[in-house]
């Protein structure tokens, strides 16, 4: 069991590390001046919200397969498919929860406004001294919600990680997928307490994001 | 022909509703007012002298040209001090981190420096505050200190006080007087308020539909003027005549003649 939780915890980091940095560049592209190409882009990023996980599953699947031509890049480095992999597992979460880290980091950046920007340029500042000197610490709770969402939701998925990690004990197995297993293994008893520490964690998880959004709106002392 | 340091502008572009055409300059020295009514394009001249929008022309400052046919310098590359309208201070940061910002970033030029601009602002006891908790005249200090602290080649204030109440305003009125005795830069200061400019231009530019209508030394502004016709570009004068005409109003004898 505790190899299944580190599995997890492992994977949701990772996903989270790697969308935040995703998240600023992207989500900053998207937020200037509206134009229908990047509109294109922002609904091409949200198509995991409204597909089942499954076609994402397959499409990632068929993507890590030893025979896609994103494959065949690796192959000179000894790599034949990532598919059944932790990697790929990875890569499934990622794709799957990047809308969960665009959505708040783009909305943060769109709510700074232009003026803050404005106000840097006219104090010389370049516009990437601009971009981490006042863009993103004014964007931070975007971020802090993408990070919360991304890392609960990589916890909660359970299709995409069923069709790319297939649940290899010790491997690609998460707790979502051990969950299902002791169920259709008549294990209440344990399916029981991993539900329980679930809930837990997604109470805490919740409480924490709200917590942090008290803390950053309250009124000065 | 330019005097080192005077800014010097001439541009054309279309803003929504506005056609902006104007040319003009502000000396090396001393408060160049612009006034006008609302909508008039002062705010919109400000922003592209500071590179913030974009029109059509030259703007130069002494030798530097800052704008032609074939450049476009980035606001960021131009040295140009803008206080806003409304309060501007970057709001994560407290005011010596707002007031450090420019600091850090200034050019390499003369200038006041932190000491000296914080005590010439009455700024000492605000510094660890964020902007949160500063009053609107207090705001707009920290934001004019700020723009002094990045030691700017030219200084636009587009209406700072006409976001504040009138205590506000008497408050921070001896500030920007004593700024005008004390910089040596071109100030465009953009106002409505005819008693700011009584108190602080230099010069006056009238502004009226995205033109610059006349450029005159603030004594004739603030004696209202004993001909208006003094005001008008040519062209307006004639228009005027042709309505007369039209109207079927005859030139007559100024009365007591």
């Amino acid at each position: 069991m505790a190899q299944v939780v580190w599995t997890t915890i492992a994977l949701a980091s990772l996903t989270t590390l790697i969308l935040l940095m995703v998240a600023a560049p992207l989500g900053w592209w998207l937020a200037q001046r509206r134009s229908w190409w990047r509109e294109a882009v922002a609904a091409v990023v949200s198509l995991p919200v409204v597909l089942p996980p499954t076609v994402l599953g397959f499409y990632v699947l068929i993507a890590l397969g030893p025979e896609s031509p994103l494959m065949a890049l690796l192959h000179p480095f000894g790599v034949r498919t990532l598919a059944f992999t932790f990697w790929g597992l990875l890569i499934g979460s990622v794709v799957y929860s990047l809308p969960f880290a665009i959505q708040p980091v783009r909305s943060a950046f769109q709510a700074i406004g232009p003026r803050p920007l404005e106000v840097a340029a006219t104090l010389r500042a370049n516009p990437l001294d601009a971009f981490f000197s006042v863009a993103l610490p004014l964007a931070r709770r975007g971020f802090v919600t993408a990070a919360v969402l991304v890392f609960a939701h990589t916890v909660g998925e359970f299709g995409v990680v069923l069709m790319i990690g297939g649940g290899i004990p010790g491997r690609t197995e998460v707790v979502s997928i051990r969950m299902y297993q002791l169920v259709e293994a008549l294990q209440f008893g344990q399916a029981h307490r991993l539900a329980a520490a679930l809930v837990t964690f997604a109470f805490l998880v919740l409480f924490a994001l709200l917590l942090i959004d008290r803390r950053d709106s309250a009124p000065p002392p | 022909m330019t005097q080192p340091g005077q800014l010097s502008f001439s541009l054309k572009g279309r803003f929504g509703q506005l056609e902006l055409d104007c040319s003009g300059e502000a000396p090396a020295a001393g408060v160049t007012a612009l006034v006008g009514p609302s909508g008039s394009g002062k705010t919109t001249l400000l922003r592209c002298l500071a590179g913030l929008a974009r029109a059509d022309g030259r703007v130069a400052v002494g030798e530097v040209v800052w704008q032609d046919e074939r450049c476009f310098t980035p606001s960021h590359r131009r040295g140009v001090g803008l206080v806003f309208q409304e309060p501007s201070l970057l709001p994560h940061l407290t005011v010596r981190q707002n007031l450090a910002f420019a600091a850090r970033r200034a050019g390499k030029g003369e200038g006041p420096g932190f000491q000296e601009v914080v005590d010439m602002l009455g700024l000492g006891r605000l510094l660890d505050r964020g902007p949160e908790r500063l009053s609107g005249g207090e705001r707009q200090r920290v934001a004019i200190a700020r723009a002094l602290l990045s030691r700017p080649v030219v200084l636009l204030m587009d209406e700072p006080l006409s976001s504040l109440d009138a205590a506000s305003k008497a408050e921070v009125m001896p500030y920007l007087e004593d700024l005008h005795r004390r910089l040596r830069l071109p100030v465009l200061y953009v106002s409505h308020d005819s008693a700011e400019v009584t108190r602080l231009a230099d010069r006056v530019l009238r502004m009226r539909a995205g033109r610059l209508t006349a450029a005159l030394p603030r004594e004739t502004s603030a004696g209202e003027g004993r001909d208006p016709l003094a005001l008008m570009t040519p062209d307006q004068i004639r228009t005027l005549a042709r309505a007369a005409l039209a109207a079927g109003i005859e030139p007559s004898e100024p009365e007591g003649v």
